[in-house]
């Protein structure tokens, strides 16, 4: 037997010692076993499974012990094993159970009739590697179904046949208020205002095609409890386990809206005070910069100089009030931008 | 030909100013001065004649019949090529002066006190 450089800590959970035996000649045969590992009946496979950091890397398990046998033992000893293979020992009486066992996520299985050392040695690396893949390939999925799930913004998925939600993540649960049932009970447009129906019904007739026009804009949605948001909606085109599906990213800028609402209130009303200043501010100033002019030219004489410069003190007091004016009119501009 | 000059300002003392300015010039013969537009638009349209040259010098901001108000009303029946009108404002608010500009009887924005340069503006515009 060809030795390979990897070992492994092998379980064998096996009730019969003489079949038990027989492995273990076949597994020193094959000098990849690290540490072997030997439980007699379902309560001692418990024990060493539930120990953490066990190392075992595969479990070799006869599916007929004492105390549990079957269908419970093999979903007993997955839950308790999480991701380490398990290869079914069985002889020719319960081949066809065995083979149903690999729907049930076993490994592999293996006929004790005819097994060799060649054959267990083969069957241990396969499933030892085989199952790294797909452990690896789970945690990727699982990744990226994290991105979805944990996006800081509301997302989903939805049909574009039947329009029903196909996947929400929390987010969207968080802001909407439905709960992930309601959610997939229901369609998109149980979110829109039915005044939007008309132009959703347009936007979906249209074919597209994935990364090609890529809805956004800004809509109107409903939240579980009425309340109405403007939203800033980006989508994508894909398939969704074979249906033609869109995926959309949601942005609630209804608070960023009111804001530019706010702050182009404050802007007319700036204006306003501005528009009034122009006329108001420089009427008494035009006045007093006219009175002097006339008065430095030397055009006004005799007692008329005498009306000029009440004219000019009337003006300029005119004007001290329009400036008071102003000012409190700006310190109440601050007052109405506190309330907000 | 006869000139005529119209002063329409709500401000007395701003018509008394204006006044003594234009004085100045010999180009301004006859003043009449206003102090609402409304007065000035029944007056003018009384004794609008084809004959008669008209310079108005018309404030903007004014009780009753304001100086945009106003020159809706006279465009009416003032000619262009006898009616120019300047307005003189304490405005010197940007959207005011293009306003203005739109409109065909006005033929300059003067930002109040009347000055003597304005004077010659006025003159050579009219000449136009």
């Amino acid at each position: 037997m060809r030795g390979t450089e990897k070992r492994y800590n092998v379980l064998v959970v096996e009730d019969n010692p003489g079949d038990y035996l027989l492995i273990e000649d076949f597994l020193e045969e094959t000098i990849i076993v690290k540490k072997l590992h030997w439980a007699e009946n379902f309560n001692t496979t418990k024990q060493i499974l539930s120990k953490k950091n066990n190392g075992i890397d595969i479990i070799l398990l006869d599916l007929s012990l004492p105390d549990k046998e079957g269908e419970p033992l093999l979903k007993e000893i997955q839950l308790l094993s999480q991701d380490t293979p398990i290869v079914i020992l069985t002889g020719y009486s319960d081949a066809d159970f065995a083979i149903k066992s690999l729907a049930l996520g076993a490994s592999d299985y293996l006929l004790k009739d005819v097994l060799n050392s060649t054959v267990l040695y083969k069957s241990i690396l396969y499933n030892i590697e085989r199952n790294r893949i797909l452990v690896n390939l789970k945690k990727s999925e699982q990744r990226y179904s994290d991105l979805f799930h944990f996006s800081p913004l509301p997302m989903w998925v939805f049909d574009r046949d039947t329009l029903k939600f196909l996947d929400v993540n929390d987010a969207a649960i968080e802001h909407y208020g439905y709960s992930y049932e309601e959610f997939l009970n229901m369609e998109i447009s149980q979110i829109r205002p039915k005044d939007d129906m008309p132009a959703l019904k347009e936007s979906l007739g249209k074919e597209r095609k994935p990364m090609k026009n890529l809805v956004h804009g800004e809509f109107t949605h409903l939240k579980k409890n009425g309340a109405r948001i403007r939203v800033e909606i980006r989508s994508n085109n894909f398939e969704y386990k074979g249906h033609p599906a869109e995926i959309m990213l949601v942005n609630d800028i209804t608070e960023r809206n009111r804001h530019i609402e706010a702050v182009e209130q404050q802007n007319e009303i700036l204006k306003d005070i501005a528009w009034t200043q122009s006329h108001m501010v420089r009427a008494p100033l035009a006045r007093l910069m006219g009175l002097v002019n006339l008065l430095s030219e030397g055009k006004i004489e005799g007692d008329k100089k005498k009306d000029f410069y009440e004219h000019i003190q009337n003006s300029a007091e005119e004007l001290d009030e329009i400036i008071k004016g102003v000012v409190d009119k700006s310190q109440q501009f601050e007052i109405n931008k506190d309330k907000e | 030909m006869k000139i005529k000059t119209l002063i329409i300002d709500d401000d007395e003392i701003s018509i008394m100013l204006t006044d003594i300015c234009l004085k100045d010039s010999p180009f301004f013969q006859v003043i009449d001065t206003y102090l609402d537009g409304a007065t000035a638009l029944e007056n003018l349209k009384k004794e609008y004649s084809e004959d008669t040259t008209y310079v108005i010098i018309l404030d903007i901001n004014m009780p009753l019949m304001n100086g945009w108000e106003f020159l809706e009303e006279i465009k009416d029946f003032a000619s262009q090529k006898n009616t120019s009108v300047f307005m003189l404002s304490s405005s010197t608010d940007r959207l005011d002066i293009e306003k203005a500009e739109n409109i065909d009887l006005v033929k300059g924005f003067f930002s109040k006190p009347l000055k003597e340069e304005h004077l010659s503006q006025i003159q050579e515009r009219m000449a136009n």
